[in-house]
């Protein structure tokens, strides 16, 4: 039954595909197409948490989604001529030291700034939430790196260093002060 | 994304700048961790067909754990590691019973236990030993190793969110993927195709690694500002209090009527695992974790006494979200949830995320050489690492398999060889892909000619060894017959 319920599941999410590649090459019938890939993803969702339950349902879904998209999108590969490389020359760009300061100084600090402002974010979290002492962890937990990752790009994509940087520093300040004040 | 809510260009290209420099900075770590990682999934696999003459054990009931469990504690305790001994009872994909004890100061040591249940040496596959640490902490010691893995989790995290906001086409472009024109949009387009497909695995893995990795830490400093510094009374809301210390002897738990218990509350209960603590003492715990289909924490803990007197569950599959979400991170991580399919499904997903970092950086140095800017160098350094890779591996197998050489300094040996030598060959991806082809082909038939007693796991992977060298050599063959093809009139040059 198991076996039957996941093929199942599998040839809805290859419709759903179908259905949300007709949309892309913007068919005329888009909406009702879209309508229809979204059925069809809910469709194999339910049997998926059917016979593996919802927890293993919900990622098998999105896993099968992947991989059915892209043997999709392999299946429908444009095959182009090869080209002959003819070297380019580029006239030599001078690199300004400032340049180079600047990417080491983003590369060693971003990290360490971007930690420390989601860290405080976390341990904030982790004092006042009113949840129990592992949702609180493990929540605080999650928070840090994905909150990590997030600072980090926003301050090595920032034009200006200090202005992040500054405003992620306050940030850490800011919520260890009030985690450590909340705790006494 | 609409236009309204797509970033303007500029934001695009600081998007864009900051996506790079992470892939810069830690690009080659992440496609080590991402490529170790995608073949660790199917460890338990490759630990089989490496010693398959360990004793294979398809089942234990009640009697054969705890005549196991009496055996394994009598070994330790010779050896002075009966602080607490771990059983791993055998499993549908891992037929294979094991015994780990450890002492009071961490030390450590393993045995297989056989179908009798007697403890026998343990059948050390030190190549999925060595992928298993490659992975988990790279070789560096504790507890630096895990938390450098945890950072390049996090960074690869940083490079998603980055990606993600810089696609400006990400609707547009959906569904297309042009292979053979230009270099770089061919590996443009399998980057972004696979980067945005693959989303939602490609963020559950880097964030659940990163909170692996740097799990010690932050629940340190959580635990510093959150519980006043008591780390114990921390571990103890996720993982469960531990036993409570009472070295008065006691006879040793009698583990059959503790499985029969079990049974007894929740019928058909099959036991995946033994935890003895503070073993043979008045304070003594026995927890047995135990399968728990349909949920993705794969299992839950039952806790009972030394007198089999039932103490608690952990709440893996029914407790509050916090310890629910602690018993599914390395589930999600490694895909143990659904058996040997949805392991092949996560090597696939693996070996596409480890695509995903391989192509990043070869766009960046398509780019340049686009621009007029070509730095031969770090493309051939970059093929050496992309390529060299599956090398290093596969010869840190067969020294494994011919000289029972250590995997690890064969591993860097040549990781370093290829490394020193790429930027001054100039066919290094072509020289690399032949020699995988032939380091996975004599691989697959020296173990399928030396190896005994032949398994279904083992022929599988033999057979999959060939299928790669077949591969790879049709790809070198395709490749040269393009190569000689004229150049037809009205072809492009870029």
């Amino acid at each position: 039954m198991t076996v039957l319920l996941s093929l199942v599941a599998i040839c809805c999410s290859s419709v759903a595909v179908l259905l949300l590649w007709m949309a892309w090459r913007r068919d005329h019938r888009r909406r009702r197409l879209l309508a229809g890939s979204l059925i069809a993803w809910v469709i194999a969702l339910t049997l998926w948490t059917t016979a593996f339950g919802l927890e293993v349902g919900i990622p098998l879904t999105l896993e099968t989604a992947a991989i059915v998209a892209f043997v999709f999108i392999l299946s429908r590969i444009e095959f182009r001529t090869p080209r002959i490389v003819r070297e380019r020359y580029a006239p030599p760009v001078v690199r300004s030291r400032n340049r180079w300061l600047r990417g080491t100084i983003l590369g060693v600090g971003a990290g360490p700034v971007a930690f420390t402002a989601s860290t405080g974010v976390g341990v904030l979290f982790a004092t006042t939430a009113p949840l129990a002492d592992a949702t609180r962890l493990m929540l605080a937990g999650l928070l840090i790196p994905s909150l990590w990752g997030a600072a980090m790009t926003l301050v090595l994509a920032s034009r200006r260093l200090l202005l992040p940087s500054a405003g992620l520093l306050g940030v850490a300040i800011t919520t260890i002060a009030t985690s450590v004040m909340v705790v006494r | 994304m609409t236009a309204s809510a797509m970033p303007t260009r500029n934001i695009t290209r600081q998007l864009l700048a900051s996506h790079s420099l992470v892939g810069i900075v830690f690009g080659a770590l992440i496609y080590l961790i991402c490529l170790s990682g995608s073949l660790a999934v199917v460890a338990d696999e490759f630990e089989q067909w490496e010693r398959p003459d360990a004793p294979v054990v398809t089942g234990a009931g009640p009697a054969l754990l705890g005549l196991s469990a009496r055996n394994a504690y009598s070994v330790a305790k010779a050896a002075r590691l009966d602080h607490a001994v771990f059983l791993s009872a055998p499993t549908p994909e891992f037929p294979r019973m094991t015994a780990l004890a450890v002492d009071a100061k961490g030390n450590h040591r393993e045995w297989n236990l056989d179908a009798n249940g007697s403890v026998v040496p343990r059948a050390i596959a030190s190549w999925t030993t060595f992928l298993r640490e490659h992975h988990r902490t790279l070789h560096v010691p504790a507890p630096f190793g895990i938390w450098i893995v945890g950072l390049i989790g996090t960074s690869l995290l940083a490079s998603l969110f980055s990606g993600l906001l810089a696609h400006r086409r990400i609707i547009k472009d959906a569904f297309r993927l042009r292979w053979g024109g230009s270099k770089r949009l061919a590996n443009a387009d399998l980057h972004n195709r696979i980067g945005v497909w693959a989303l939602p695995f490609h963020f559950i893995v880097a964030l659940t690694g990163s909170l692996l990795g740097l799990a010690s830490l932050i629940i340190l400093i959580l635990a510093m500002v959150a519980f006043k510094g008591d780390t114990n009374r921390a571990v103890a809301a996720i993982a469960g209090a531990p036993a409570i210390a009472d070295p008065r002897p006691a006879p040793f738990p009698n583990l059959g009527a503790i499985v029969r218990e079990l049974d007894r509350r929740q019928p058909g209960a099959r036991v995946e695992s033994v935890q003895l603590d503070d073993v043979a003492t008045r304070g003594q715990q026995v927890r047995l974790v135990v399968a728990a289909p349909g949920h993705l924490t794969r299992a839950e803990v039952w806790s009972f006494d030394g007198n089999g007197r039932f103490l608690g569950r952990l709440g893996l599959t029914d407790g509050n979200v916090g310890v629910r979400i602690y018993g599914m991170l390395v589930p999600l991580h490694f895909g143990t949830y659904g058996g040997i399919i949805l392991k092949i499904v996560y090597l696939v997903l693996g070996l596409g995320m480890t695509t995903l970092v391989a192509t990043g950086a070869q766009i960046l140095l398509a780019r340049r050489r686009d621009q007029g800017r070509a730095s031969l160098r770090w493309e051939r350094v970059w093929d050496g690492i992309v390529w060299g890779q599956p090398v290093a591996l596969l010869v840190a197998a067969l020294g494994v398999l011919l000289t029972a050489a250590p995997a690890l300094p064969l591993y860097w040996t040549v990781t370093l060889a290829i490394l020193i030598a790429s930027p001054f060959v100039g066919a290094i991806r072509a020289v690399l892909r032949i020699v995988t082809a032939i380091a996975a082909g004599t691989l697959g038939l020296l173990h399928l000619a030396m190896i005994r007693p032949v398994s279904d796991v083992g022929l599988a992977i033999d057979t999959m060894l060939l299928v790669i060298a077949a591969g790879f050599l049709l790809m070198i063959g395709h490749r040269r017959v393009r190569e000689r093809l004229p150049v037809q009139p009205g072809m492009a040059e870029t």
